[in-house]
Formats: C-alpha cells, sequence, structure tokens
C-alpha cells in the first residue's frame, strides 16, 4: 500500500518523465514493476511515474555489449535461449533464485538494482559480469553497477535507469554463482559470483562479487586485483580470499554471526572461483 | 447403576459394519472420493469468512503494544474517536474486566483465566492496547495513529529459565486470575506445573545396564496458515450476536465469550465458514472477542482481519521447549526407566499451557513399553508473543527430543537403531503407565493398546529407502563431490485419535423426499475433509451415494455440539456419532422398507440406493422417503446420536529421511522422505495422503529453518515470509508414502486418527540422518547451516 | 480514474483510485478468487493472469492493468463445463482448503496456454509463486501432470 498516493502518470517520453521526476512539490518516484514499490508502505510517495510506455524493454542480447532495457522483466531474462547460454546460464540461475514465477512476471531490471537486498543473486551476479548502467537525468550517464549501489541516492536521484549493459564473453571466459541457504530456494545467507578469463594457464580478468558481507552486494577488489594476470593457483585464490575476509567486520544478525558468515564469504568466493575457472577452460 | 450414554462395550464394536461387509467390500468408505467443497473451492466461489459483507460494515484495527512488558499509566483516544468515519474506540476503561482464557477447549476449562479483552498492562510486544471500529480500514488506521498512550515500562523476562529466578518480573499479578490449583503458580511465572510417577523408577534406574542422558531444544513456531484470522460480528433481528469467524472450534468459542460479553449463551450464534486452514492457531478465541465488543459498542457489523505482520506478531505459535530426557536401558536392550523434564516458555498468556505440555508426555512416554516412568513439566511466562495449539500439540517437540534420544542410546549399547526400537515399541495388549495422570488437567482414561501396525510401518519403510545402505561407508560419499555426505535416519511415532473420555460430537441426519440426507454436525473441515470423511461414513452406512448426503456443519444454532477440530478428533469421534446416527437412520428406513415390502425388517440390506430383501425384492430410498413422509404413519425419517470414546486407539507411523550435508557449510539437503502411516481404516485414502503430504512439508520447515526470533527487548525479528521461510513446492524433496490398515475395533468402520502424525518425524528422521551422515549429533533444531556448521565443529574437536 | 480493462474476455472499465491495488478492486468487484494472505507478495493467493501471465494482484496498482487482459478464477470454468484444471484438481484430491487454489490454478494455466508440454520442473517453476500450507505441493502436481498428459476430466467432476 502507498497510503499517500494521490497522482499517477504513464509518460510515453523520458524528457516528460525527468521533468515530473524534478518537481520539487510533490515526492514523485518511477514505478517500474511495483513489487517493491506498491507493498512498501511509504507514506511519503505521493505520485507515481510509471515507466511502461518509455519502451525501455526491448533486450539486445546480440548487441555488443548485451544491452537490457531497464524495464526488462526477470521472466524474460529466464526464459531468454540467449540468457540460457551467455555466461553458463547464470543470470538464469540467479533470476529463479531472487524470485518466485509471479514476481518475476512483473519485476524488472532496472527495479531490482534500485530495490534489490544484500544477497539479491542477481545483483551478485551482474556485478561479477561487468554490469553498467545508464541513468538519465540532465543527461545521460553510464556507471559501473559497483558504483550505483555504492551511492545509490546520489546517482538516481530525481533520474531514471534506462538500461543495463554486459560486456560480450569469449569462450575463454567462465562464470559460476555459489550461495548458502538454509533450503535450496530460501534467501542466500551469504553468495557470491565469479566471472574469470583465462588465457592458457592465466587468469587473464576476474571479477568476483559477493552479498551477505554488507548492506548491498559488493565487489572484492583487491582479492581481483592480486589474481588477475597471473598464473592461476588455486592455493594462492584461496589464501588471497582468506586474507580478504579477515580484514573486515561483517555483520552479524538473526541470520548468521559474524563468525560463520566470514568463514562461508571465504568457502563461497572460493568455490565460485574454482567453478569459474574449470568453466573457463572447458572443463564442464 | 445408573444408564449412561455411552457405553464402554458398544465403543468397542464401533468398527463394525452395519451390513457385516468386510473392509474389502466396503461401497464409499475406503474411496478416494472428491471433497464434497472440492468444486466449489476450484471455482473459486465466496465461501471463506471474509467474503462476505453486510450494509454499514465497520472495519476494525488493533493497536499493538511497542513494548514487551508495561503498564498502560494513560491513554487518551479523543482525537481518534473525533476522526470523521470513526464509530468506535475502545481501551482497558471500556471493557468489563472478566477474565478469560483464549484456548478454545472443553470445560472445565484446562487453561489458565489470564486474558481480558483490554487490559492495562500489556506483556509482549504486540498485545492490544486498544481498537478502533471505522467506516474504512485507512480510516481505522489513521485513527490508531492518534491514540495517545503513556506507558510504565517494566522489566521483562524472555526466557523461561530467567523466569523462574527469584525476583523475576512477574507477569500475571493481578489478584483476578484463575487456574488450576497446584498447577497454575503466576507469582512464580508458572503457568502450568505437573509431576507424574508410574512404577518404581529408582528400581528401573537401578536394573539398569546404562543410563544415557540428553538435553533437546525445539524452537518456537508459526502455523502460518494463508487465511488470516478473520472474524465478522454483527446483531440479527432478534438481537442476537452473530460471529462469522475462521474457527476451529465454534462451541467453545460461544461458551466462554458468553460470560465475557455479558451475554447468555442463547444469544450468541458462532457460525464458521469454509477456512483456509487453521493448523490449531485457530483454536482459539484469538479476535473474536474483540470483534464482538465492538459490534456491541456500535451496534453495526464490525469486520477485524488480520495482516500477515499481525499473524507473526500477535496470534498463536508452537511451544518451544527444552526437553531432558533420562533413560536406563537392560543389557539385552529394553528400557527399564525413563525421565522426562520438560521446560517450556508458553509466552505472555497461558493459552493450552498445560495441555499442550502434558500431551508431549503422554506421546513421547507412551510409545515404547515401561513401567516405570516420571514426567515433570514447567511452563512459564515469558514476555513474548503467546504459545497455543499448533498441529501436533507437543508431540513433534516430544517425539523430536524421543527418537534422537533413542538413537543415542540404540549407539551407546551398539544396537542397530530399528532393533533396538522394535525390541521396546508398544505392542498389543501393553498400556502406557501414565495415561490416567496426563488427562487435560483431568483423569485421563487408561487402556490397552488393541492396534498397531507400526512393525510394517517401519519394515515397509526401511526397504524402500534402502535402510541397509547405511552399513556401506562407501555409499556415504558421493562422487565428485567430496565434502559431501549422506545419510539416513528414522524415527518411530505414534499420536492420538481424539482426546479419550473427553472429545466429544453430535451429529443429526433426516431423509428428504427425494431419497437424498441432510446430515449436520459442529465438526468442523478447516481443509482436512472432515465433511467428506463424514459423509462417507453416513453414506456407507445407508448404501448410497455421497452426493446423497448434504453436509451443513458448524453452526453452533443448527449443529449439534462437537467440540471442535483438533486432537485429531474428527473422524473417530465425531464420525462415531455419524455412524451411529446413520444407524438409527437406516433401521428406520428398513422399518418402513420392511411394512411397504412386507419383509422383516432385520433382513433387509441397504445398498445402491435401494432397500433390498433377501428373495431381491426392492424398493428405493426415494420410494420409502415419500411413504414416511406423505402417504402412511407419516414421520420424518431422523436422529440425531453423539459419540465420546474412552478408548485409546493411537495412530502409528515411521518416518524415513534420506539427506546430503555440505560439511564444510553445513547445508542440509532432505533427498528423499519415507513415510508410512498406520491410520486403520482409511476412510478417504486421498485424503490421508494429503494430510501426509502436508505434514510433511511443514515438518520439514521445524527440521530445517522455521524458528521465531527474538531481540533483547522481545521484538521478532523475522515476522514475515521473506525472513521467516516456509517449504515451497519448487525445492521439496521426494516423498514417498503408504498406508498401514491396523484397523481399531474402536474407531468407525476401524478407523485411527491420520491429520497430526505426519508433523511428528521429519525432525528428528532428518537429525538421525545427519548423524549417520557425519557423525554431528544435533540436540537442537532447526537444524540451520550453521548449527550443523558448528555441530561438526564440535565433532571434530 | 478511469481503466480500461479485459476481464474475463469483456470489457470492463475500472473506476479507482491511484492507491488502489488491482487486488482490492477486484474483490469489491465481487471476485472473491483472489485472497488476502499477506501484504507483500510472498504467498501469491492473490494471483491473476495479466496478459497471459501469472501476477500478484496485490502488488499491482489497478492502474497498472489499464489496456490489460485480466483474467481471473472465475473466467475459467463453471460446475457444469468445469475447465480441465479445475476437474483435475478435484479429481486428484489437490484442493484442501482451497485458500490457494484459484492461484495455483491460474499459475499452471498461464503456462500451459504458453507451453503445452511442460516438464515437471517447468510447472512447479510455474506454481513457485503459490505457497501452500496444506498439501505439500504432490497432489497439484499431480493434477497439473495429469491435464499435460491429456488424462484429465474434460468435464464434470462426480463424486461416488
Amino acid at each position: 500500500m502507498l497510503p499517500s498516493l494521490e497522482e499517477y502518470h504513464r509518460p510515453k517520453t523520458v524528457s516528460a518523465a525527468l521533468r515530473l521526476l524534478a518537481r520539487g512539490t510533490i515526492h514523485t518516484v518511477p514505478l517500474a514493476g511495483g513489487t517493491s514499490l506498491v507493498p512498501s508502505r511509504n507514506a511519503s510517495v505521493r505520485a507515481v511515474v510509471d515507466l511502461g510506455a518509455l519502451d525501455m524493454a526491448t533486450a539486445e542480447w546480440q548487441a555488443s555489449p548485451i544491452r537490457l532495457g531497464a524495464m526488462t522483466t526477470l521472466q524474460t531474462i529466464v526464459s531468454e535461449p540467449a540468457a540460457r547460454t551467455f555466461a553458463h546460464g547464470v543470470l538464469v540461475e540467479a533470476a529463479r533464485l531472487c524470485a518466485t514465477r509471479n514476481i518475476r512476471n512483473v519485476a524488472t531490471i532496472g527495479g531490482t538494482i534500485v530495490a534489490g537486498g544484500p544477497t539479491c543473486d542477481l545483483l551478485v551476479a551482474w556485478l561479477a559480469l561487468g554490469a553498467q548502467v545508464t541513468v538519465r537525468k540532465a543527461r545521460r550517464r553510464v556507471v559501473a553497477l559497483e558504483d550505483l549501489l555504492d551511492a545509490p541516492d546520489e546517482l538516481l536521484d530525481m533520474g531514471i535507469i534506462t538500461h543495463m549493459s554486459l560486456p560480450v564473453r569469449t569462450t575463454s571466459c567462465g562464470a559460476a554463482l555459489v550461495r548458502v541457504a538454509r533450503t535450496p530456494i530460501d534467501r542466500a545467507i551469504v553468495n557470491a559470483a565469479v566471472s574469470i578469463a583465462s588465457d592458457g594457464p592465466v587468469c587473464r580478468s576476474v571479477r568476483i562479487a559477493i552479498g551477505g558481507v554488507a548492506a548491498r552486494p559488493i565487489r572484492a577488489l583487491s582479492v581481483e586485483s592480486e589474481l588477475e594476470e597471473q598464473e592461476w593457483d588455486e592455493v594462492r585464490a584461496a589464501r588471497v580470499v582468506k586474507h580478504w575476509t579477515a580484514s573486515f567486520a561483517l555483520p552479524s544478525d538473526f541470520r548468521a554471526s559474524d563468525q560463520y558468515r566470514r568463514e562461508m564469504a571465504e568457502i563461497v568466493v572460493q568455490r565460485a572461483l574454482a567453478q569459474a575457472w574449470a568453466r573457463a577452460r572447458g572443463a564442464s | 447403576m445408573p444408564k449412561t450414554y455411552n457405553d464402554p462395550d458398544q465403543m468397542l464394536k464401533m468398527s463394525a459394519h452395519p451390513e457385516g461387509l468386510r473392509p474389502d467390500q466396503f461401497r464409499v468408505v475406503g474411496r478416494s472420493v472428491p471433497h464434497v467443497d472440492a468444486v466449489k473451492l476450484s471455482l473459486g466461489k465466496p465461501a471463506y469468512t471474509d467474503d462476505f459483507t453486510l450494509p454499514g460494515m465497520l472495519h476494525a484495527k488493533i493497536l499493538h503494544s511497542p513494548h514487551a512488558h508495561a503498564r498502560i499509566k494513560r491513554i487518551d483516544v479523543s482525537r481518534a474517536r473525533a476522526l470523521p468515519g470513526v464509530h468506535a474506540v475502545l481501551t482497558h476503561h471500556d471493557i468489563k474486566p472478566v477474565r478469560f482464557t483464549t484456548a478454545g477447549q472443553s470445560h472445565p476449562l484446562p487453561s489458565p483465566l489470564d486474558s481480558l479483552v483490554l487490559d492495562s498492562k500489556v506483556r509482549f510486544v504486540g498485545d492490544r492496547v486498544a481498537a478502533v471500529a471505522a467506516a474504512t480500514e485507512e480510516v481505522a488506521e489513521h485513527a490508531l495513529a492518534l491514540v495517545e498512550v503513556e506507558y510504565e515500562v517494566l522489566p521483562t523476562v524472555l526466557n523461561p529459565r530467567d523466569a523462574l529466578k527469584v525476583g523475576a518480573p512477574i507477569l500475571h499479578d493481578e489478584t483476578d486470575c484463575s487456574g488450576i490449583q497446584g498447577s497454575f503458580i503466576p507469582q512464580r511465572n508458572i503457568a502450568a506445573h505437573m509431576e507424574a510417577d508410574a512404577g518404581d523408577l529408582a528400581g528401573g534406574y537401578s536394573k539398569a545396564h546404562r543410563v544415557i542422558e540428553g538435553e533437546y531444544r525445539v524452537p518456537q513456531v508459526q502455523h502460518v496458515a494463508l487465511e488470516p484470522h478473520v472474524c465478522i460480528s454483527y446483531w440479527d433481528e432478534d438481537d442476537r450476536l452473530v460471529i462469522r469467524s475462521a474457527t476451529q472450534v465454534p462451541f467453545h468459542v460461544r461458551r466462554i465469550l458468553a460470560p465475557v460479553l455479558g451475554l447468555p449463551e442463547r444469544r450468541i450464534r458462532v457460525i464458521k465458514p469454509r477456512l483456509g486452514g487453521g493448523f490449531g492457531g485457530k483454536q482459539e478465541i484469538l479476535i473474536e472477542d474483540l470483534c464482538a465488543y465492538l459490534t456491541m459498542e456500535t451496534g453495526k457489523p464490525v469486520r477485524l482481519e488480520y495482516s500477515r505482520d499481525e499473524e507473526f506478531m500477535a496470534a498463536r505459535s508452537r511451544h518451544p521447549q527444552i526437553l531432558s530426557f533420562k533413560t536406563g536401558v537392560s543389557r539385552e536392550g529394553t528400557i527399564t526407566a525413563m525421565t522426562l523434564k520438560l521446560l517450556s516458555s508458553t509466552g505472555a498468556y497461558g493459552s493450552h499451557a498445560l495441555t499442550v505440555q502434558a500431551n508431549t508426555g503422554s506421546k513421547s512416554l507412551a510409545l515404547y513399553r515401561c513401567a516405570n516412568l516420571r514426567f515433570e513439566m514447567d511452563v512459564v511466562y515469558t514476555n513474548l508473543p503467546p504459545a497455543g495449539a499448533m498441529r501436533g500439540y507437543g508431540g513433534p517437540q516430544g517425539l523430536f527430543a524421543l527418537e534422537v534420544h533413542m538413537d543415542e542410546i540404540a549407539r551407546a549399547v551398539g544396537l542397530d537403531p530399528i532393533e533396538f526400537r522394535r525390541r521396546n515399541w508398544m505392542k498389543v495388549g501393553d498400556t502406557f503407565a501414565l495415561a490416567e495422570a496426563l488427562g487435560e488437567g483431568r483423569k485421563g482414561f487408561s487402556n490397552p493398546l488393541r492396534s498397531t501396525g507400526l512393525a510394517e510401518c517401519v519394515g515397509r519403510g526401511a526397504k524402500l529407502i534402502g535402510w541397509e545402505r547405511r552399513r556401506d561407508p562407501g555409499w556415504h560419499v558421493v562422487p565428485d563431490r567430496p565434502y559431501v555426505r549422506r545419510g539416513i535416519g528414522m524415527a518411530a511415532l505414534i499420536h492420538g485419535s481424539g482426546i479419550p473420555g473427553i472429545d466429544m460430537g453430535g451429529a443429526y441426519l433426516k431423509m428428504n423426499d427425494d431419497g437424498s440426507f441432510n446430515l449436520t454436525f459442529g465438526a468442523t473441515d478447516l481443509g482436512t475433509g472432515a465433511d467428506t470423511v463424514l459423509a462417507q461414513i453416513a453414506a456407507e452406512v445407508l448404501g448410497c451415494r455421497v452426493d446423497d448426503i448434504q453436509v451443513y456443519a458448524a453452526d453452533t444454532d443448527l449443529t449439534p455440539f462437537d467440540k471442535g477440530a483438533y486432537a485429531s478428533s474428527t473422524t473417530f469421534v465425531s464420525g462415531g456419532a455419524v455412524k451411529k446416527t446413520a444407524e438409527k437412520v437406516a433401521g428406520m428406513i428398513k422399518d418402513v422398507a420392511g411394512r411397504m415390502l412386507d419383509r422383516d425388517p432385520a433382513g433387509l440390506h441397504l445398498a445402491d440406493g435401494q432397500v433390498i430383501a433377501p428373495d431381491g425384492t426392492c424398493t428405493t430410498l426415494r420410494e420409502v422417503a415419500l411413504e414416511s413422509l406423505h402417504v402412511r404413519d407419516q414421520h420424518q425419517i431422523q436422529a440425531a446420536e453423539s459419540h465420546m470414546s474412552q478408548m485409546y486407539a493411537p495412530p502409528f507411523a515411521a518416518q524415513f529421511a534420506q539427506v546430503e550435508v555440505d560439511t564444510q557449510t553445513g547445508e542440509v539437503r532432505v533427498d528423499r522422505l519415507v513415510f508410512g502411516i498406520d491410520c486403520g481404516q482409511p476412510i478417504n485414502p486421498a485424503g490421508v495422503e494429503g494430510q501426509v503430504d502436508g505434514g510433511l512439508a511443514m515438518s520439514l520447515g521445524y527440521a530445517l529453518c522455521e524458528e521465531m526470533l527474538f531481540d533483547e527487548h522481545g521484538s521478532l525479528l523475522n515476522g514475515n515470509l521473506g525472513d521467516y521461510h516456509i517449504f515451497r513446492g519448487n525445492e521439496m524433496p521426494v516423498i514417498e508414502r503408504f498406508i498401514v490398515s491396523a484397523r481399531d475395533p474402536s474407531g468407525p468402520f476401524g478407523a485411527k486418527a491420520a491429520a497430526e502424525i505426519a508433523v511428528d518425524g521429519v525432525a528428528p528422521a532428518v537429525v538421525n540422518a545427519i548423524y549417520d551422515a557425519t557423525g554431528a549429533c544435533l540436540h537442537e533444531i532447526p537444524a540451520t547451516p550453521e548449527r550443523v556448521w558448528r555441530a561438526l565443529k564440535e565433532r571434530s574437536a | 480514474m478511469e481503466v480500461p480493462v479485459t476481464l474475463n474476455g469483456s470489457p470492463k472499465t475500472l473506476v479507482v483510485e491511484p492507491a488502489d491495488t488491482l487486488f482490492s478492486v477486484l474483490r469489491q468487484l465481487g471476485l472473491y478468487g483472489v485472497k488476502h494472505g499477506c501484504e507483500d507478495g510472498s504467498c501469491g493467493t492473490c494471483a491473476v493472469i495479466l496478459d497471459g501471465k501469472v501476477v500478484n494482484s496485490c502488488t499491482l496498482l489497478a492502474v497498472q492493468a489499464d489496456g490489460k487482459r485480466i483474467t481471473t478464477i472465475e473466467g475459467l470454468g463453471t460446475r457444469e463445463r468445469l475447465h480441465p484444471l479445475q476437474a483435475a484438481f478435484v479429481e486428484a484430491g489437490a484442493v484442501q482448503c482451497g485458500y490457494c487454489t484459484p492461484a495455483r490454478i491460474l499459475a499452471v494455466k498461464a503456462l500451459l496456454d504458453e507451453n503445452d508440454h511442460p516438464t515437471e520442473a517447468d510447472i512447479r517453476d510455474a506454481m513457485s509463486g503459490v505457497l501452500c500450507r496444506c498439501t505439500g505441493y504432490v497432489k497439484p502436481l499431480e493434477a497439473a501432470m495429469r491435464v499435460v498428459n491429456g488424462k484429465g476430466v474434460p468435464g464434470n467432476a462426480q463424486n461416488v
């Protein structure tokens, strides 16, 4: 329920939408699928701008980089044949884990970027796959997803996410998603995704994303820089990861103690690295 | 000797078929007929409590306490009352203070009378502070925000051990609460205390070769029925108060509310529509009192429905317990003495406090033979949401601890877990030594066991799960996944078929001109299929189709009394009433038909909608109806009977689980569940299967992920469906189930209960399987990844 | 606001406030097949089919349905002519309390309308948004598979 909602708009151009969002007089927010916004009981929202008529639902899987409209539903990711072969199907796996069918039929990429929680499997997967996000305000601006998650208000205020782009992948790329949860489709306690590009025995580049260790999913940048442009060594990688997880404070809450999170963070990253590497090398 | 209505000799003849048929000859009983309401519900017809509206109906909302323990020093509702659209605002100042229990149970009430409709003290986060009735839900919500409350915050106590300490904050210091003497000790925060002994305990331990002890913990969990609690109350044209409610206990609601509302019982009518699940959460007068009060205050129909948040925070839940077992075992592997001590937190109010925990004793101590028993329980008030009745009613708690304990004993004495149980489980002729001591707040009935299919359930189940694979070390390891281990575990289970000597239900049956019947009874179908099962029993006796029986139930004006849907009593007790009633009607039909056919009524048979003489002469039920209603010696063919049984006819079951444990993360995945149930004669096999399937899913949650968690202020941390996870359809293990029919002479056509036992076994079977897989022994559920991870670390330490 | 939709095959204009959810509007129209089980889209008992896809009506503003096709359980069958899925659910014993039944049937219907040879995994995923505390999900799956395999009862379900 949005108890104070008075106005509903469904503009046909992005500029019209931005004008509505920029009004200072009445608190106006974008409405994508609404699966997070509508039940939020946010009493400050007095107007919504439905983004559904802005032609932002096109998904171009053959483009380079891949270009996904922000209003693309999560179910589109699951059902799209190209998504199943992209990055070893990690996006399909993540979408299925993130949300049930009813929600996926309505929830959008843009909405998930804004509202996805600390262990949202799609956010973790997108981070690892190098997602960039296009935000329209006065101008278009392309930002890395991890920067957007870090400073959402500043970057998104009165703006609209229009696209996500994902770099294309070569056959020597591997990706994997690993999670720890109470049941097969319960929300993850911690989860990690890795995308790795191999060049023979060398790890050319790697992106590691992890959820459940901070308010939103983050990249393990220092681990990445230690592993890139190095010969792949699972033992060394495990050590680097262990060192990294030991270095910062972890939340302790009803889902898990910080002790358990720390060890699980290590395990999910190590496993995701190992699986992604094996896939990059064509082993599985 | 004065004649009694219920004759114990007759109780043992309940299984006999009036036409002398063998079970394989039954016409309708034993068939999986579709539920009588299934078409209606699949069409989405307005059949539930909230699918109903009356002109001028108001909507009610409750102001819940933000504090776990506080006195209301001052409450000012003037601004709320003044809001346009508000018709009433109630506080404790507006209530005639009559202490009652919200527990829906028979008289004399075994739960403490410790609740008021609105009190000047709040005892848990979520407790009632005030209530509003307004033209719309939105106005009512707005009015809640205008209520001004000044609290004197009191110290809280959040666990039972602290609540028992000298100097602990006392929740029920009021002078007008009351309970069973010797059991109810509110000045010590004790809602229920009980001790019971049988035989020679000291002697039993001294004869033991080994004495094994263990302490086990089970969490507070929630029903999560999909339909929230909802009630609509209104005055009818006779100025009688009608309460339309999602309740499992309409007759208890009427009786318990009368003094609370200051209305005589005869001016109250309670109607139960279709329910969207209850699982014991609706065996409670949870919101009807407040809804009715608002109707009395405003003169208007009032609707009160809980949100899902309120379901988590301010409804009822399963009692958490700490259980200590101490068992003596002989060299031959037989139990010589057993003690169960249990400590439970009942939350802020004591509904079902005595009876749930007493049932823990009477289930877990009645499975294995032992003459030397001791049971002790303390059920303690804490500033947490109250526990109450939940499917299994003490059984899941006790059987978890017992069946993990039994595996531990088996290991200690070097016996296979099944073999150890086989040497000890109850057989036909055995008696439960504490049966009389553990009645529901009064003396129970002791009788010998007359039927058990446990051995067959265990034997078949063991084959299906592949029990012998446990002996193969190679099987426990999973190729390609070096950190994963597999295991198999089991649990033997017992439950009850109603409460002997207490539960009673009545039925009424009349015949219509076309040969069809109207069957009414007080029994409450909450999605359990009770209406169908009872119609099948009647149809079996009358030799007609289920379609020819029109059922109407659970209306305190129009149907006979029934204690309601709990204790797995409907088939066994209410079914007995229906069978007796139908047999009377059958006799009347035969009398009329005998005259019509000029044949001896005693020789007539009822089959296929006809009345048939031995020589083949016959007439139809329709012709008999027309004759009796209109033509000669006119009378309405009708009968009303009731049934109460003192007999003990528990169902049995065997639960098996195959799991995989990730030894690095502690994650447990259940791959297969095998469940064999002895419910005697299944009246509707598909109905039994459905109850089993749902019970196993609920039990999986108890085993792996469900627990209500609180912060240091007593606020619920995970009170929503995302954080409190119940199993979904796309993560279920493979379920294999089968029915064993060890018919009991005291059950209608040999039937025993099936409703609750399926919730009892997954937790112990899974924990036993985790041990088989990893050697780590858990004494606490749910077996979350972190708990298993810790247990694995302890095992390696 | 006036919101034109196609409701169970017929054109209809919903008169709504911006804050109204599709769920509350449908119930006010007397379509009680959508049920209240939660307030955040977790339970799925409010589900309808919107432009061919099963969605929660409680997390949609009514106005978001503008120009769309809505199917509720009332649009499927009647007592005289049950939809094959309704008949299958009845026959298979898949209806216990029935609270989730309309939503579950709609979820399977939406799947079958776009894929008439789904696997069991497809059906489980299609139903994943609707919780059930009564049936353990076994008989509903069996009922759906009966229809997929053409063994469904095409007309009425009869009691013995």
